[in-house]
């Protein structure tokens, strides 16, 4: 059946299943829980957040054995937990970082994302910078964090599951793109500032599960969101824009209903790609390293259906050609984050989780 | 043949409620879409109510099938015990399968997967479908006298 899905899949997309000819793989750590996302120091060390609550350190190709301390509690119930966590673009200088977490507030459940400055093993000055509206749910937080060449701050925030059409409404954060400043204010520019019927926080609307979300440097936002059962998409983001989640769908409802029976309406965006079936698209990043001249430009999409990492070739804003990289592994892949040292990196998604490192062959 | 019967009974009774979840699914569903400001035409109604009826079919026929066995089964209990019409006892055990069955479904799962019975008014409408199928079931079984 799985063999049958990639032909079918093959036969319809200007697409390829990429061999392991020119790449090998090795473990540059194990044992991690539920990785979710990494950051990686100035320094060389790795930063790695656990979705059941912790957030790691890599020294030296080496996983410390005590997670980093004052990390603020979270709900690591249903897709729930430790989320993202990326450097302040000044990192340098301030030492802050940027995480984001599944909060419990009450009964009900919350997207925080919280600033603190990263100690020797420990979180120092920890100040809660964006909370999400509080809702009873286990599924779809989102929880992606990216920086604007600006310095202002990007947030996805999911749909909570059963509450889909909120996506729509403009006066809460459910199936929403958040941007605020690194201090939680926010930005006197934000397309909805000065409307009384709108959280002024709000950049965009309708959208599902983001789960991927990247400024490529050319400036670009790039937000990819899973589906139901198909229509996950892959969306160029702007400003004020809605993305149409749940008015339009290419996927349907997880039980064979329609979640709309239009895929396109007026004054809705469509997505430069959608993925039916699903892929489960989670991670995301622009490959800029010299390592791999070949992926320069390119966009990879960590999957964890497919147990794949799709590298999207670019042009002129649109996808010209994917591959299905990676599918040798046969693991959930959570995270693909492109490191310094121009290797990419990928997170696997299990109880056992690994940071692997691509490499050439050669 | 008493048991292909109450087989038969049991089924008509089922799709019934099927069907009309299925019918009122859609329609709140499309309500939702109107409120974004989508006119959705006559055609499109049908056409999606039609895509939903067999969309729905794999899961949702097997979880009325398996609320409803449950139900009636207790229904036919209470009528041993408790006497009172059948027709009171199966339309009520009807009106409780279904959000007894999705509320179970969501404790477990934390989600509602028949998304029409996310709301209030879903939820009861949903409960006057399984209604309607109790009641079919005890007009059935008190015509053929199974």
């Amino acid at each position: 059946m799985k063999t049958l899905t990639r032909l079918f899949i093959v036969l319809l997309f200007p697409l390829s299943i990429v061999n392991a000819a020119e790449y090998k793989i090795e473990t540059v750590v194990e044992g991690l829980n539920y990785p979710w996302a990494m950051a990686f120091l100035p320094a060389g060390d790795i930063l790695v957040t656990e979705r059941t609550g912790q957030l790691r350190r890599i020294h030296q190709g080496k996983l410390l054995p005590e997670p980093i301390k004052n990390l603020p509690a979270s709900f690591s119930g249903g897709q729930g937990g430790l989320l993202d966590i990326i450097l302040d673009p000044e990192f340098q200088n301030n030492q802050r970082v940027y995480i984001s977490l599944v909060a419990r507030n009450n009964k009900n459940n919350t997207l925080e994302v919280i600033s603190a400055r990263l100690g020797d093993n420990s979180l120092e000055e920890i100040k809660t910078i964006f909370t999400s509206t509080a809702y009873k749910t286990p599924y779809h937080f989102g929880g992606r964090l990216a920086f604007l060449p600006d310095q202002s701050l990007l947030i996805t925030v999911g749909d909570g599951f059963d509450y889909r059409e909120k996506a729509q409404s403009l006066d809460t954060h459910f199936g929403k793109l958040i941007r605020i400043q690194r201090d939680g204010t926010v930005p006197d520019d934000n397309p909805f500032v000065g409307n009384k019927d709108a959280l002024p926080e709000i950049w965009t609307i309708g959208h599902r599960n983001p789960q991927g979300l990247l400024v490529s440097t050319d400036g670009t936002v790039w937000l990819h969101e899973h589906g139901p059962k198909g229509g996950d998409e892959l969306n160029k983001i702007e400003a004020g824009q809605n993305y149409g989640w749940p008015a339009i769908s290419y996927g349907i409802d997880y039980s064979g209903a329609y979640v709309s029976p239009y895929t396109r309406a007026e004054g809705m965006q469509q997505p430069i790609v959608h993925w039916s079936p699903s892929i489960a698209p989670s991670g995301f990043c622009e490959y800029t390293g010299d390592v791999f001249p070949q992926w320069r430009g390119n966009l990879f999409v960590a999957t964890l259906v497919e147990k794949s990492v799709r590298r999207l070739v670019m042009e002129q804003g649109r996808v010209a050609s994917q591959e299905i990289m990676f599918v040798e592994l046969e693991q959930r892949i959570r995270e693909v984050k492109a490191g310094p040292d121009g290797y990419l990196y990928l997170l696997t998604d299990s109880d056992s989780g690994q940071l692997l490192r691509v490499l050439p062959k050669d | 043949m008493k048991l292909l019967k109450l087989l038969f009974i049991f089924t008509l009774a089922v799709v019934t409620t099927f069907l009309l979840m299925s019918l009122v699914g859609t329609q709140l569903v499309i309500a939702d879409i109107t409120s974004f400001g989508i006119e959705v035409s006559l055609a499109d109604r049908v056409s999606a109510s039609l895509h939903d009826i067999f969309g729905l079919l794999p899961i949702l026929l097997a979880l009325v099938s398996v609320a409803q066995a449950v139900a009636f089964s207790l229904a036919s209990r209470c009528i041993r015990w408790f006497a009172g019409s059948q027709t009171f006892w199966y339309s009520f055990a009807g009106l409780c399968s279904m959000p007894a069955a999705l509320l179970l479904i969501k404790y477990f799962m934390g989600i509602t997967i028949f998304a029409a019975a996310r709301s209030s008014l879903g939820m009861f409408l949903v409960s006057l479908c399984g209604l309607a199928g109790g009641w079919v079931f005890a007009q059935l079984m008190q015509k053929r006298k199974v």
